[in-house]
Formats: C-alpha cells, structure tokens, sequence
C-alpha cells in the first residue's frame, strides 16, 4: 500500500487522506474480526470519527475512483499495486467512478457499506450481483455513487430493423393456444378504466402484501407444480435438485413447517403418479433415498432448546421417511450434543423400524459399540415378530454393555424369557451377571426360583467363588417361596464340623435365604438350627435371625 | 462515455413538498400557528440540506417543474401537489425561484414573511414585480424569482433519452446473451441483468415516458428478445404505477427481461410458423413455461432471489380463472407479478404485426380487445 506525499499546507487534502487510511483498515478488520468483536467495532469508529470531522468541516468527500487508486479532486491519496487485492480495484472492477459521503451520515449506514464491500470483495465467476447491485438496494441515504458503463463493452445502440414484408413473425407468445383474435372488439370508454376509489384501496391493500409476502410457498408450489408438469428427465432432476436444496434449508433455519410441506406433498404427488406414470414414481422413488441420507439431514444435530411445538412438527416431518432413514439418523443421533434431537432420533427409529426391521438389523454389526447399544435398546421395546431372536443373538456380541442391553431387551419384552438368558449368570462380565440375578430376584416367581436352586446345586459341586454364590442365594431369597425351604435346609444343615468355604458359604448363603423368605416355616428351619450342636450351622443361623431382628 | 448518478431526483419531489406545504399552511393559518411553525421548521431545515453551499433552482418549463435542472417526477402520490405548484407560480405569472446559498441562515420569520409575500400576490397587478418589491422592502435577499427561464432543458432531455436507448439496446444483447448461455447449456449469473434492471427502474422512475416510446419497437430478427425487453418495460412501468417498492420493481423487470426463456428449446420454425399451429406444436409451445422454470433454477442466482424470479414465467400464461397453461395442482393464488407479465406480455403480443390479423392493434384497441 502507498500513501503519496501530500502537500502539508493543504489540510482538505490531509483530512481525505486520513479518511481513506481509516477505511481501508476498517474493511480489513471487517473481514478479520467476527460481528460484535471489539476490534471489529473500533475501526469502524476509527473510520467514522474522521469522516464526520471532514463532512462537519468541509462538506461531501467525494473519492473518485481509478484503477488501483483513489483520488481527492485530481491527487492521488492511496494507491495499492493489484496483486494486494484492493479497494479501488473493487471499486473499479463494478464501474465505480466516485462515491461520495455526505454530511448526516449514520452509524448503520457505514456499517452496511462496509459490509457490502466485504461480501462483494471476492466475486464468483458468474455472480447474482456486485458492489452497484448492492449498493442500489441499499438506498444509502448520505452515500452517493457514479457508475460507469463502461462495463458492458461496446453494445451498439442502432436502431433495430423493422422489415414487415420479408420477415413476420407468427410468435404466439402472450396469447392462449389455439385462440385467434376476434377483430370485431367493442370500444371501452375512458370511465370503465378509471380505478375507482375501492379499487384503488384494493391495488394497495395488493402491493402492501406482496412487500410483506413471504414467497417460500408460492416457489415451493410451482417447484412442485413443474415436476408434475414435466414430461423431461432433466426438468425433474432440476426440480427435485432445487427441492432438496430448499428442504436442506427450511431443516437448517428450522422451518420445519415447510420441510413437512415438502416431504407431504411429494409424498402425495407420489401416490398419485404411482399407478399412472411410472416412470415419474420411480423418479421420486430414487429421490426419497437421496432426501433421507446423512448429508441432507445433518444439520439437524445442531438444533438446541427445541419447544414443544418444534418437537412435534420435526417428529412429523422424519415420520414421512422411508425406512431406509434409519442409518442416517442413527449417525446423527451419535454425533449429536442436542438431547432433544438424540431423543427424536431414538422415536423415530423405533417407529421406522416398525415398520421394517431391516434397515436396523444392518447396522447391528457396526463396529461402534454404542451404536450398536442404543440401538438394541430400541429392539427391545420395537414390536415385531423376530425381535426377540434378533436380541438372542445378539447376546453373544463380544461387548459386555452391547450383550446387557441385548439380555435387558428380552427380559423387557418378556419376562420368561429368563429360561433362555440364565445361564448368563456365568458370564464373566460382572454386571450381567448382577442382571440375571437382578431379574430372578425381583419378585416371588416359580420359575426363577428353580433355575437359581438348580444352578447353585450345580454350583455347590464345582469351582465358585463366594461372593457370587451369596449373590445368587440372596436372589433366592428375594424370588423363593416355601417350595424352596427343603432345599436351603438341607444346604443350610450340612453335615461337616471340619472348617470349610464351601460349607460356611453354603450354610451362610442358605442361612440368608431363608430370612429372606421370612416366612414361618423358614424362621422355625433358622431357630431350630441356631440350637444346632454344630457350630458352623449355629454361627450362620444365629446370624440371619439377628439381620432379621435388626432389620424388624 | 456516460454514466447514471444515484438517483437524486427524490430530493426534489422532496424540496417541493416541503415548499408546498409551507405556501398551504401560510395561507389557512395564522403565522403564530403551530402548523405554520412546523411547515417553517422543515422548510429552514431542507434550504440547509439541499443547499450545502450551493444555489437551488425550481423552474417551471413547458409545464413541468424542475429542481436543479431535473425534471421532477410526476408519481400518483404527488401528481395533484405538483398540479398545485404549477398553478401557484402560473397565477402569479413566475417560473420559479433561485435559492441563494445565503438561504441556509435564512430566519424563521424571514421564511414566514417570504411565503406570506408570495401568498398576497396574486391579488397584485403586476405580482412579479410585487414580489421583488417586497422581498426588497423586507431584506428576503436570499431568494429570488424568476419570471423567465433562459435555459433550455432539452438538452437534458435528450441526455436521459439516450440513456434510456442505451439501456434499452443492452437490456436485449444481454437478454440474447444468457439466453444463448442458457440454450448452450452454460452457466448464467444474472448480475449484468440486475444492473440493467436497476438503471430502468432509475429510468422510469424519472421519466417513465421516456422508455413508453422505446416499447413500441419491434425487431423481427431478434423478435424474442425485444419482445422480453418490453415486456420488462412495460411491466416495470405497470409496476411503478401501482406503487411497487424499489426492489420489487427491480425483481419485476429481471422477471419480464427473463419470462420467455423457455422459447430456446422451441423450435424456431414453430416460433414463426405462419399457418395455424397442429397440435403438437401446441403442446410444444405451451411447455415454455416450464423450461423457462427449469432453465432460471440452473441460473447463478441466490435462493431468494430465484424465488421470485420464476414466479411470473411461470404463470405469464394463465388467467385469474386457472384457464390457461400450464396445469395446477398445488398452487391456488396467482402471484401478482404473474399478473402483471400477463397483462403486459398479451398486451405487446397485440400490439405487434401478425400475419393472421388484417391489421395491429393500437394501443387502445389492444386494451379493448384484454377488457372485453
């Protein structure tokens, strides 16, 4: 960047030059700084303080604009080589030939300028609009601007042939098809156009809402219009291209109202091509997959503090999805941090599933093991027919929590299922076994009562460690009935006076049992044996009926 | 070279008003009136802003009032106030004032006295020299009246007249031009056609008479594309005069430059076939709507923007009723740009010489003719 020597003596000059200098910083930590950052906003007062000092001293500053350089009546004050990537050549680049600031000028107004020229710094090869664009749209109200037109080349502005005879053309623009003039129209009088008063009011009350209207459903609609219209390929590719695009949109601004929209009345256009244009349905059949994948409904993870309202109409809009929606949104409902968007997730998998369990079933073998937990826990509550032997096997999944909530899932959907994952109460994995013994214990039933007996006379005989076996006469305690005392009694009364595990933990175990069960008969098994002659039976009756004591 | 300043032209419908309203309220009040006091505190505050050191000129010529040598714009809401002015300085026999630059130290009773002098002198002989006596009498050195203009405007009738020739001849080879990108399957941005449509839109709001005249011309070898020019003029026109806002009248005019894009992929020998259409080429010809939907969604345009673009191609070719084409299902209102594209479209179609009509219609037949 250069600054050329300016005249001391000339103040005007000075003033203009400072000016440009605070500008040119402004926009640079424009685009540097995010909105609201304190640098951002201190040169923005950097370029407005020496600004309204020259307007209040001097009047409009007009720079006028070269290539690469500005100028303050005729004298350069900045200039930038055009590899920099500069101001005037912006300027220039749109056909800027001055731009004036003038006395009034407003905060808001300097900082939309400086907005505009940093949105429009950088144009695309074939853009919707420039700095004149926008600065047109703008109406600044102390900016002015020249524009050149030096732009659009040397289009010549001849009149243009007429020749009646040798070239008429029969175009039918503008008028119905098929429809000829009839010549014989009758005269209008000057009154019957006349607007009157009401009409007027109502041609206000028109263009009143067509400032305010919203145009989002009117495109949509004939979006959707055009596909039906269509008989090309490529017109509904087109369309359904800019659909998505607008569906991706409205997901993202959480318009979920006109995402429904969308997704409903595709769906409906899709019902009634399917039995007459088949090959339109088969068209938005493949369309469907590609609205469902990740990438279309990823931003839906960044959607926080969700209402209630926003809740019901997302859950709408992802009910509408095939099936097939199920990994997309099994990978958003990973990646997510929103608890709101997890938990949706979580509904409509289950309900998509319902309906076909497939999609699902896939991804079970998925390396992720949390993935694979969540969604067991869904196959679990999910009603169809071959969940239960899904989760079977399931069970046998290396991963400990993917196998727990594989066996919690069928315990849930049944609870006699006890019979098939019992004998997961050898499963090295503490926890599920805690499960199992969790679940046989949890309330008075014959079933449960006899797998535990059988399994701890199995158990008795072999290697076991104590904890686990007490564990196990606890469950007994909490499921067992009367039917149960003969055989606590018998584990209880072992004969044997030498000091053993084995017989301590059994005797301690049944001992446990049996004051858990509480009964009458179970209470008078525990007293008669507190009078045992042994001591070991002693020690562990004598126990229990004290737990029970302190327990009453 | 020539250029288009930001339009500076509301300032003046804007120094009129204020004037105005001062000379109204002068004459039904009292000067002590809160009205006047009001009326006198804008005028004193707009001498200062329009002056900036510089003189301020209102002149009357050929009965149009102008305001530092622009022709101010006649617009519905200010048509009946300008009618007042001009009738004001044509009863006293003056065609204007000059505002010195002196003006902006001007007094609130110094603007009292000026607008009362003015007032009382149509009741006089002579009322231009009246005024000045006056104005003498009570040291008003800050304004004078003029009694004749010695300026010819033409000159920058003229300037505004090539200007909007010039935009004319570019709004068609730009027109051409995305058209040809468009049919060469290309990308097409629409920045040239914005820029075009904001300086019409500029254009019109000046003097929308300027452009009426370039409406009515017609190429036969480049039918379409001067078609879809006027079609935007004369829409842009159509939408000023309901009071469309800026931006709206811009959208409006890109729409209309835009609005027969789909006629590239009809064939040209349908396009200017001379006998009757078979059905087929009916069917051909009322897909263009359609292709012009498809071919603007493939343009370089933002999704606000391309929202209200393809409104009125779409619907330019049905009616208020849904007769017409092409076919609804999910749209039930018609928006109010295809409105207007429809009017505008059928009326330069009328207006235009075909080989199965004894003669064109003018301009009332042709309105005639869309009433009945």
């Amino acid at each position: 960047m250069e600054t050329p020597d300016i005249a001391s003596d000339d103040p005007q000059l000075q003033m203009a030059k400072r000016v440009v200098t605070s500008l040119i910083l402004a926009i640079k930590n424009y685009n540097l700084y995010p909105e609201g950052h304190e640098n951002r906003k201190r040169s923005m007062e950097q370029f407005q303080n020496p600004l309204v000092t020259y307007l209040n001293r001097n009047g409009p500053l007009r720079l006028e604009i070269e290539k690469n350089r500005i100028c303050f009546k005729g004298d350069e004050i900045y200039s930038e080589t055009a590899s920099e990537g500069n101001l005037p050549a912006i300027f220039y680049r749109d056909g800027l030939k001055w731009v004036e600031f003038q006395d009034g000028i407003q905060p808001l107004e300097i900082f939309d300028f400086l907005k505009l020229i940093n949105k429009y710094w950088v144009l695309s090869t074939e853009p919707e609009g420039d700095l004149v664009t926008a600065f047109w749209e703008a109406e600044f109200s102390h900016i002015n601007y020249l524009v050149s037109d030096f732009y659009w080349g040397v289009e010549s502005s001849d009149d243009f042939k007429i020749n009646p005879k040798a070239e008429e053309s029969a175009d039918r623009g503008g008028l119905e098809a098929g429809e000829s003039i009839d010549e014989s129209w009758r005269p209008i009088s000057i009154s019957q156009v006349e607007i009157t008063p009401r009409e007027e009011i109502q041609i206000q009350e028109m263009v009143r809402t067509e400032d305010e209207r919203d145009v989002k459903i009117d495109f949509l609609n004939i979006l959707l219009d055009n596909l039906i219209d269509q008989e090309e390929i490529e017109g509904w590719k087109i369309a359904t291209e800019v659909i998505k695009e607008e569906f991706i949109e409205f997901i993202k601004s959480r318009d979920f109202k006109f995402a429904y929209t969308i997704l409903d009345s595709l769906d409906r256009i899709y019902q009634k091509e399917k039995s007459t244009h088949t090959l339109l349905s088969e068209f938005l059949d493949d369309f469907f997959i590609s609205i469902y994948s990740e990438d279309t409904l990823k931003s839906l993870g960044d959607h926080f503090n969700l209402s209630p309202d926003e809740v019901i109409q997302l859950k709408k809009i992802l009910f509408l999805l095939p099936p097939g929606a199920v990994s997309s949104l099994a990978a958003i409902m990973l990646k997510t941090k929103s608890v709101h968007i997890k938990q949706i997730c979580n509904d409509v998998i289950i309900k998509l599933s319902s309906q076909d369990i497939q999609p699902l079933t896939a991804l079970l073998s998925s390396p992720n093991e949390n993935l694979v937990q969540r969604l067991v826990y869904m196959l679990g509550i999910i009603r169809t027919e071959n969940a239960d032997q899904l989760l079977m096997n399931i069970t046998r999944h290396s991963s400990p929590l993917v196998r727990n909530e594989a066996i919690k899932g069928l315990l849930r959907r049944n609870p006699s299922n006890l019979l098939k994952v019992f004998h997961f109460v050898d499963d090295p994995n503490d926890s599920i076994r805690r499960l199992i013994l969790t679940f046989a214990g949890r309330e008075k039933n014959p079933e449960a009562e006899k797998l535990l007996t059988a399994y701890i006379e199995k158990k008795e005989s072999g290697k076991f460690e104590k904890k686990d076996l007490l564990e196990c006469y606890q469950a007994l305690g909490r499921c067992g009935t009367i039917r149960s005392i003969p055989f606590l009694q018998k584990m209880l009364m072992q004969p044997g006076w030498l000091p053993s595990k084995r017989l301590s933990a059994n005797r301690q175990g049944a001992a446990m049992s049996l004051a858990a069960i509480g009964n009458p008969e179970a209470l008078s098994v525990l007293e008669n044996a507190s009078r045992s002659a042994n001591p070991g039976i002693r020690i562990a009756a004598g126990r229990a009926l004290r737990a029970i004591v302190k327990t009453d | 070279m020539s250029g288009l300043t930001r339009n500076s032209y509301e300032s003046g419908t804007t120094f009129i008003k204020t004037l105005h309203n001062l000379l109204q309220a002068i004459k039904i009040h009292q000067e002590n009136n809160q009205l006047v006091k009001e009326a006198v505190a804008k005028f004193k505050k707009i001498l200062i802003d329009s002056s900036a050191g510089n003189p301020i000129d209102i002149l009357l010529w050929r009965g149009r009032l102008y305001y530092q040598g622009e022709k101010i714009l006649s617009g519905r809401d200010v048509q009946s106030l300008l009618q007042d002015m001009l009738d004001y300085l044509t009863q006293r026999q003056i065609c204007g004032f000059r505002f010195h630059p002196s003006c902006m130290k001007a007094s609130s009773a110094e603007l009292v006295i000026f607008a009362q002098v003015l007032s009382k002198s149509v009741g006089a002989g002579d009322p231009f020299s009246w005024i000045q006596e006056n104005f003498k009498t009570y040291n008003i050195g800050w304004v004078e009246v003029q009694k004749e203009v010695n300026r010819d405007f033409s000159d920058s009738n003229m300037r505004r007249k090539e200007i909007a020739r010039q935009t004319y001849s570019q709004t068609v080879a730009t027109v051409k031009e995305v058209t040809q990108k468009v049919s060469q399957q290309s990308a097409a941005g629409i920045r040239k056609a914005r820029r075009l449509a904001q300086t019409m839109v500029d254009v019109v709001i000046q003097d929308e008479s300027l452009v009426l005249g370039l409406t009515t011309i017609r190429d036969y070898d480049d039918y379409t594309f001067t078609h879809s020019v006027n079609v935007a003029f004369l829409s842009l026109c159509l939408g000023r005069r309901i009071g469309l806002s800026r931006i709206l009248l811009e959208q409006l005019t890109v729409c209309g430059m835009f609005h027969d894009l789909g006629k590239v992929e009809v064939p040209k020998n349908i396009l200017m076939k001379t006998d009757k259409l078979d059905v087929n080429e009916w069917d051909l010809i009322r897909k263009h709507p359609l292709i012009g939907v498809t071919r603007i969604l493939k343009m370089q345009a933002s999704r606000d923007l391309r929202s209200r673009l393809i409104l009125g191609p779409f619907e330019h070719h049905l009616n208020e009723n849904f007769s017409g084409y092409p076919k609804m299902f999910f749209t039930k209102k018609i928006s109010l740009f295809g409105k207007i594209l429809r009017i505008t479209d059928t009326y330069d179609a009328l207006t235009s010489d075909r080989i199965y009509r004894s003669h064109t219609l003018s301009p009332d037949e042709a309105i005639a003719w869309m009433w009945n």
